[in-house]
């Protein structure tokens, strides 16, 4: 359980959440900021 | 209804920002600066700008609404808003402002017309869907800011309308965009912190977060599941899969390329926010909006505990936030911060619909089509003209709201995603999109929207959102009259960065 909801239900929307962060970090980092 | 203390913080609230567009006026010279305030928005007004400008007004109210009667499986919804302004930043905003500084676009109909050389077929067609599609939304804007005024004050619905209408009007006008990306700040500075502070105590309230959840899967299991089993089983459970990918197309794509959200991008200053803007975007609108849901879900579990009771309306849910904190703070202090809370997050949205649906009327119509000889002064004041134009013709519209707001509202995005998408994402990428291609493909687009939203409101259901099949329509379009169609000219490929890259290599 994760605060009350399945596990599935938890790691599929959190995980959802972690993925968009990291490739909008990913992104950040690969920005090219000279062109 | 209304303490002293509320009127007293709603007349200051207002004060500031009359204060911000008497500020704001003085830094207007010509029509680039009322347009796009001189290209000149730093990092955080313009971030907050574009959250702001795709926050909009039935957001408080319609996503703890929707929290509140659909459960977890609607959450998706704070994932892709957000991820809306994210995506209108990198997929659009990195090549347009780069382009836009160098080619002097005001408007996205200048990229348009400028990429497909169609001066005015394509300029005039994109510029009257997207005032038809700003002005509807409008409308609904204008009701949902009645809505609040009048359940604040017990003012007649009218009153609440010319009050707000004739403050928003006033700042919007005299202060172009340099007034209405400050006050945004204000407002969006208002509106996160608001619901950072006080959604936590709802949630509190409600017993928290774990005791909710088992509350809602005692309601129906399937409201703390990731999405409804298909086919839907009842009015309340259209969240099944399927639908999940079209609403997330509609609102990250749609809302991405609506005309008051994407001309943002050609007023930052520069291109190195694009950098960090999408991840800071992204991370600020959904806390602000993940929080909101969870009151949406503690007022569920208060209402079925029977501690809470909603008003006995057809859209009971839509008072799912404004109940849930009356309960949970009854301190009259805080509830008159709530009642500002409110009225920032519907007015930020309105101030920008109207600007855009002034420059689109002014500078694509009145003065790229029919004026083209038109002195920048004068285009200067038809802005102005329309801005007050635009004000009252909605304002009038919500006072007798047409009976089918809710449906023209979502019809509206729709429309935004059938006609501007293809158009803009084949411009960006696709060298082979003609003109034609554009024209055909928004022509189509818009005639399909149409015609599948109202099939599926009047007709029968379809298991997905009916934009999609819009989409589709608009696509193949694009696809098959470019090909049969000349290409554009080289130079002009060249020089609007046209090409399967987002930065230039």
């Amino acid at each position: 359980m994760f605060f009350g909801l399945p596990l599935h239900t938890g790691l599929i929307v959190g995980g959802a959440v972690v993925l968009v962060i990291v490739v909008l970090t990913l992104w950040g980092f690969s920005f090219g900021e000279a062109s | 209804m209304a303490e002293p203390i509320t009127f007293v913080l709603i007349g200051l609230y207002f004060v500031v920002l009359i204060a911000i567009g008497s500020w704001a006026s003085k830094k207007i010279h010509n029509t680039e600066d009322y347009i796009l305030a001189g290209r000149s928005l730093g990092f955080w007004v313009f971030t907050i700008l574009i959250v702001c400008s795709v926050c909009s007004g039935m957001t408080l109210l319609g996503v703890s609404g929707f929290g509140y009667s659909s459960g977890w499986p609607g959450i998706w919804e704070q994932i892709f808003v957000p991820l809306s302004a994210s995506f209108c930043i990198i997929v659009f905003g990195v090549k347009l402002q780069a382009v836009g500084k160098e080619r002097d676009y005001m408007t996205i109909q200048d990229y348009l017309a400028d990429r497909f050389e169609s001066p005015r077929v394509l300029r005039g067609l994109s510029a009257l869907s997207g005032i038809v599609v700003s002005l509807i939304y409008l409308v609904g804007q204008y009701t949902a800011i009645s809505i609040v005024l009048v359940w604040l004050f017990g003012i007649p619905h009218w009153m609440a309308l010319v009050i707000a209408g004739v403050i928003i009007t006033g700042y919007t006008v005299v202060g172009g965009l340099y007034a209405v990306s400050w006050t945004t700040l204000v407002q969006g500075g208002i509106l996160i912190l608001g619901v950072l502070f006080m959604a936590p105590f709802v949630v509190m309230s409600a017993g928290g977060l774990t005791h909710i959840n088992g509350v809602l899967a005692g309601v129906d299991p399937n409201f703390v599941e990731p999405w409804f089993p298909s086919p839907a089983y009842a009015e309340y459970a259209f969240a099944t899969p399927e639908f999940l990918v079209s609403f997330g197309i509609l609102l990250m794509v749609g809302l991405a390329c609506a005309p008051h959200v994407i001309n943002n991008v050609l007023a930052a200053k520069e291109s190195r926010y694009f950098k960090w803007s999408p991840v800071i975007a992204f991370g600020v609108y959904a806390a602000v909006m993940f929080l909101v849901k969870f009151t949406g879900f503690g007022v569920r579990a208060l209402v079925e505990e029977g501690t809470l009771v909603l008003p006995a309306t057809v859209n009971a849910q839509d008072f799912a936030f404004i109940s849930g904190v009356e309960y949970a703070m009854p301190n009259v202090a805080l509830w008159a911060l709530f009642a500002v809370i409110v009225l920032a997050a519907v007015m930020s949205t309105t101030d920008r619909l109207m600007l855009t649906v002034g420059t689109m009327f002014a500078w694509d119509i009145y003065r790229n089509i029919f004026r083209p000889s038109a002195p920048d002064k004068e285009v200067l004041i038809v802005s102005k003209v329309a801005v007050v134009a635009a004000a009252g013709g909605t304002l009038w519209l919500a006072i007798n709201p047409p009976p089918m707001l809710a449906w023209l509202i979502w019809m509206g995005i729709g429309v935004m995603l059938a006609t501007f998408a293809v158009p803009l994402l084949a411009g960006l990428y696709w060298r082979g999109a003609t003109g034609q291609g554009a024209i055909a493909s928004m022509g189509l687009g818009l005639v399909a929207a149409t015609v599948f939203g109202y099939w599926h409101q009047f007709v029968a259901p379809l298991p997905v959102h009916f934009s999609l099949y819009a989409l589709a329509a608009s696509a193949l379009a694009m696809v098959v009259v470019s090909l049969l169609t000349a290409p554009n000219s080289q130079d002009v490929l060249d020089n609007t960065r046209t090409g399967w890259f987002i930065q230039s290599r």
